[in-house]
Formats: structure tokens, sequence, C-alpha cells
């Protein structure tokens, strides 16, 4: 986590410096573009106004289905449906341990396409509202007896606020697909441990906090434009 | 245009680099407390085999009804099955005290006792027994006769060194939170402090 910061930071840095050199590049000496080019670009660069979208996608945060309204060309409104849910269960030492989480996600967001750049075509920023059904809960049980160790149980608040960047590629054939990044903020977690035969260390709490935590996610969209 | 573009793309990274939920945790302690009304009575542990030694053990602890004594009977078996009697270990313990919860070195909740030592002994079943224990000179003792019980407290015997009478004793108990059982520390593996460090995995169920 300190190094994915780290990693942030230094394009925090250097991205306005970048974009800036770019910037003045580009007033000083005009590019002039082939032809050829030219035509590959519009396809590119087709005026989406009033066009939808529709596909899949996989993310961290679960499967699901996303669509889009093309608002105008920079602009579309969007939203997507994900769920998953996982139970796993193993053990040690004459213990049993099972866990199960459910995360279900119904996001809503406004994007914006960076059109004007001809490098960034597709490069998009979003932001929107999430509402989240998360929950996630363990228990450690001792094998022979079935005697109750210890549990946990997890929490997320429903609602939370999610930006992010990606990148959108759609061919001329209609074939959409589009990979992003997003984090969630405002939001909150609890996490209650219940001791009843074991007692929760400290490493051991804060690896399952680290464990569990979803701060972002990565989306990958296959879908299609029309 | 450009310092839009910009603004927009330092914000959205700027916000995604304090992202996560807040977190909160609480910690509930549902484990049960070892009681004196709790303890008091007749526990007994199920057949314990040794499959190298052939013999199996069998041991019934009673607290008495205020729970500061406690009397130890573990029967020694010469088969797998706890049918054929070998020999007897009583041990009994007086002025048991209560102390409070407390962890293991493996995180386990326990609860601490002290005590003093009133007797260990041991007695032969059979005279078979009594011959092999003559015969081994056990507990560096040769007088080892069937139906007669014989202090052992403060002898070694084979690899277990037992306390003497009236010394301290420390150990553990640990109890499952739904009341159905107890197990006992270790007391062949004691720490610095004299309690066992770790706990037999036998159940005692009353």
């Amino acid at each position: 986590m300190i190094r994915f910061r780290v990693f942030l930071l230094i394009i925090l840095l250097f991205s306005p410096l970048l974009l800036l050199a770019q910037s003045e590049s580009s007033d000083a000496e005009p590019e002039v573009v082939k032809p050829e080019e030219a035509s590959e670009m519009q396809a590119d660069e087709k005026d989406r106004s009033g066009g939808s979208e529709g596909g899949l996608f996989y993310s961290t945060w679960g499967i699901g289905v996303q669509g889009g309204y093309y608002y105008t060309n920079e602009i579309l409104f969007g939203g997507d449906v994900s769920s998953q849910s996982t139970s796993s269960s193993g053990g040690s030492s004459g213990t049993t341990i099972e866990v199960e989480t459910n995360i279900q996600t119904v996001n809503a967001y406004a994007r914006y396409y960076l059109r004007d750049l001809e490098f960034t075509d597709g490069l998009f920023g979003q932001a929107g509202l999430a509402f989240r059904n998360w929950n996630g809960k363990g228990t450690i049980t001792e094998e022979n007896t079935k005697a109750k160790l210890a549990s946990i149980k997890m929490n997320w608040s429903p609602m939370v606020l999610v930006t992010g960047v990606g990148w959108h590629k759609v061919w001329s054939f209609g074939m959409s697909t589009a990979i992003s990044f997003n984090a969630s903020i405002g939001g909150s977690r609890t996490v209650e441990y219940t001791e009843n035969m074991l007692r929760f260390s400290d490493a051991i709490k804060s690896n399952l906090e680290e464990n569990t935590d979803f701060p972002t996610n990565l989306v990958i969209y296959i879908g299609y434009s029309f | 245009m450009m310092k839009r573009y910009l603004m927009l793309l330092t914000l959205i990274i700027f916000m995604s680099t304090g992202c996560g939920d807040n977190l909160s945790t609480s910690t509930k302690d549902e484990s049960a407390s070892v009681t004196t009304d709790f303890l008091a009575g007749t526990w007994t542990a199920e057949c314990v085999d040794n499959t190298t030694a052939s013999t199996s053990t069998k041991t019934v602890i009673v607290f008495s009804a205020a729970a500061d004594n406690l009397s130890s009977t573990s029967t020694n078996y010469s088969d797998l099955n706890c049918v054929t009697q070998n020999f007897v270990i009583r041990k009994t313990l007086n002025t048991l005290s209560l102390g409070s919860k407390d962890v293991t070195s493996l995180n386990q909740i326990i609860t601490k006792y002290t005590s003093v030592i009133t007797s260990i002994t041991l007695e032969p079943q059979t005279s078979t027994s009594a011959t092999s224990l003559n015969s081994s000179s056990y507990c560096e003792l040769t007088g080892w006769s069937s139906g007669t019980e014989t202090s052992i407290a403060g002898l070694t015997c084979g690899s277990i060194t037992y306390k003497s009478q009236n010394a301290a004793y420390k150990d553990l108990i640990q109890i499952n939170s739904e009341k159905t059982f107890i197990r006992l520390g270790n007391t062949t593996n004691l720490g610095s402090s004299g309690y066992p460090k770790t706990l037999y995995t036998v159940e005692y169920f009353k």
C-alpha cells in the first residue's frame, strides 16, 4: 500500500509537468497529421453523442454488467451492477476455519473523456456513487470437539463515493473495451471480533484487516457500442 | 482546455491516494469464566490410548463443593480400551485458588490456579503390575504391592518428577464457551513462572 501511494504521489507530481511540457511543445510546433493517420483517427474519434454502451466486466469487487449513455461526445452517464460471493474452509493444528464474504455493488457515475488530446483519446476520469451490500464472517472451531474458538464479523457502509481513471477503446465495428482503476472515498467498515476460547493477537487482527480491505477496484470491461 | 484536463487528472489522482474505508473495530470477550460453583463436582475424561506402549489411561477429577480441594485419579490400563487396570495414580491438592483469565503463548484463553500438594500416590492394581514395577525399581522403589498405595511425592518416576508434599502447585484450566468441558495444563512443560506453557488435549466432561 505504501509503495502504491508513493507511486501515485510520483504520478501526481510529474503528470502536471508532463502535460504542461507537451502543451508548450504543441503550442510551439503544431503537429502535421498525415492523411492516412487522419483517416485512422476518424474511426476512433467518431462523435458518440446520443449513443449507448453495454457489456460485461470483471473487477476486484465482482463480476457484473455495465451500461452507459453518451450525453455528449465527452460525457457519459453510466451504471453497473456487480456481485461476488466467496466461501472457503480450511484449517490447521486441529482447527477449522470457515470464511464467507458477500459483495454486491450498484454503481452510478458520470464519466468525462479527454477527447481533445490526440494521444489521450479514450482516457477518462469518472466519479459517482456506489451502493454496497458488503458483509463477511468467519469462524474458527475445534475439529474434534466442534467448540467455537473465535469468530469475526465485517460490515461495510452502504454508500461510498467512487472516483477513478481509465482507458476506453471503441473499435469501428462496435466492439468496446475498457480498463479503469477506481478508488472509494468516504466509506466506513466495522470489524467485530468475538473471542470464545482463543484471543486474537494484534498481528492476526492487522493481517485480517489488511486482507479484507478493498479500497480500490480494477475493472476490465468488454462490451458493444451502439 | 489543457488546464482543465490537468486539474481533472490531478484531482482524481489526488483523491485516489486518500481512499479507503474508515475502519472501526470492537472485540467481544465471550469466553466462559471459571468459577468454583462451576468446577465443583466430578469431571471425567475419555479413555486415552497409548499405541506405543499398548496401554491406556482414564482420569477422573473431583473438585470439592467449594472447589478449594481437588483429587485426581488417573487409572492406567494394560490394554488400549481402558478395560484391564494396571495401576492408579492419585493426586490431591488443597487451598486451591482461582486466578483471573489469561492467555497461553498460543493465545488460548485460560484461567490460572494455585494450590498446595497434599499427596501423590501410586497403587498397583494387580500382582503382575506390582512385580513389573518392582523389577524396574519404578520411582527407585522396590516395595510395590498390589492394592497398596505408596507415596511418590518428590520422586522421579520414569520421565516425570513429581512435586513434594506441601509444595506449591500451579496449573491452568481451559473451558469452552458452551461450558461443556474443561482442559488442564501440561504440568510436564512448565514456563519460568511455574505455570504450564501448554494445555493437554484431553477434555474432561461433567
